[in-house]
């Protein structure tokens, strides 16, 4: 009997866990961005202020210690434009510029020094005192990301992650292989494919695991490289200092809502991947800005920056 | 006079009800125009360099729609 009351409460918190609860971020400032392409972030230490490179051509920095943002311009051609945004242990800050340049630049967005690269290079991101690329290649299976020492050629795998196989044009398999890493506060970060609900969890030495997501829908690669406004399973991941890993994931948008982009399902999963809570926001989000215990920080599709209290 | 006021609102109501041009669609259409350039060159290897660079500017186009 008593057996059985407890099973059935064991089950019923098991239960509750998968039952996502509606949640209202509350505006704290902004608007600090619009509705602009992110092309890029760095979230410095714990209180220093996150970086997003906007619209390919500007750098927002958002301080949201003291809640206020700036933006600079990216010193630019016309028809040129940036993508990724790295930043080095010793501080340096690094993107690309027309796929085939590394650019260092400055917080107010100056140049200061241009490395031309072997290849195109489709993302940028930065473990330690190297650069991680992601080379656009349109052939898979192939290694995913390689690390290297700006103005050094000399590049090595980093993590065991790979490009995966479609039976598509190459074009599509380029797109659907494209590579984004979330922030962390542990050792691993996440790093993610557009149409898969996993993520890859990868320590700063390269080592990874693949942890599945339980509950988030897989989009068809078809359906993503043809819709307007695609259903992406993982839109951000976050690494807590726990490990434990916060996503923004497509969602189910509020009926009759406007479109902003964004996600509408805030989801929290053990270092394991087992699934531990769910939230159905009120209004998308984009990023998560800051994690810490039960208070999530948000950039909204709105562009305001946004807390959540669970 | 109401008849062509009808036959107008319908043909209104379905422009508002078709479906929104998608913008990865519009990526795909962008890369099979710059093939059509491309296509068009004499030269082998401009056609080659070319091809090369519509590949990445549907790769631009797409990791807008995809991660931006």
């Amino acid at each position: 009997m008593r057996a059985g009351l407890l099973l059935s409460a064991v089950l019923g918190l098991v239960s509750c866990r998968h039952v996502a609860t509606r949640v209202a971020p509350d505006r704290l400032f902004g608007p600090v961005v619009g509705n602009e392409i992110l092309a890029g972030r760095v979230d410095a230490a714990d209180d220093g202020p996150v970086l997003l490179l906007v619209a390919e051509r500007a750098l927002v920095s958002i301080d949201l210690q003291h809640r206020t943002s700036t933006r600079n311009p990216l010193a630019l051609a016309d028809a040129s434009s940036c993508w990724g945004l790295a930043q080095l242990a010793d501080g340096t800050l690094w993107t690309i510029r027309d796929w085939k340049t590394l650019r260092e630049i400055s917080r107010t967005g100056d140049t200061v020094r241009e490395y031309t690269l072997d290849g195109a290079h489709a993302s940028l991101f930065s473990a330690g005192d190297r650069l991680v690329f992601q080379r656009a290649e349109f052939t898979a299976p192939d290694q995913a990301l390689i690390a290297g020492k700006p103005g050094d050629f000399r590049r090595e795998a980093w993590s065991t992650l790979k490009t995966r196989p479609f039976k598509l044009a190459r074009t599509s398999i380029a797109a659907l292989n494209l590579v984004t890493c979330g922030p962390t506060r542990a050792e691993e970060r996440a790093c993610w494919f557009p149409d898969d609900p996993a993520v890859a969890l990868i320590d700063p030495a390269g080592r990874t695991r693949r942890v599945e997501l339980p509950g988030i829908p897989h989009v068809a690669p078809e359906v993503l490289l043809t819709s307007d406004n695609p259903a992406r399973p993982v839109r951000d991941a976050f690494v807590d200092r726990g490990g434990s890993v916060w996503i923004i994931s497509a969602g189910t948008p509020v009926t009759g809502a406007p479109e902003p982009p964004g996600g509408w399902l805030l989801a929290h999963f053990s270092p394991a991947g087992a699934a531990l809570e769910r939230y159905e926001l009120t209004e998308p989000a984009r990023l998560l800005l800051a994690v810490d215990t039960h208070h999530i920080v948000l950039l909204l599709g709105s562009g305001y920056v946004a807390e959540v209290r669970l | 006079m109401v008849k062509k006021a009808v036959v107008m609102v319908a043909v209104i109501a379905g422009f508002v009800s078709a479906p929104r041009p998608a913008l990865a669609q519009t990526c795909t259409r962008d890369l099979l125009d710059c093939y059509t350039r491309a296509a068009n060159d004499d030269n082998f290897w401009y056609r080659w360099a070319d091809g090369l660079d519509c590949e990445l500017q549907y790769a631009g186009c797409v990791r807008r729609v995809l991660v931006g």
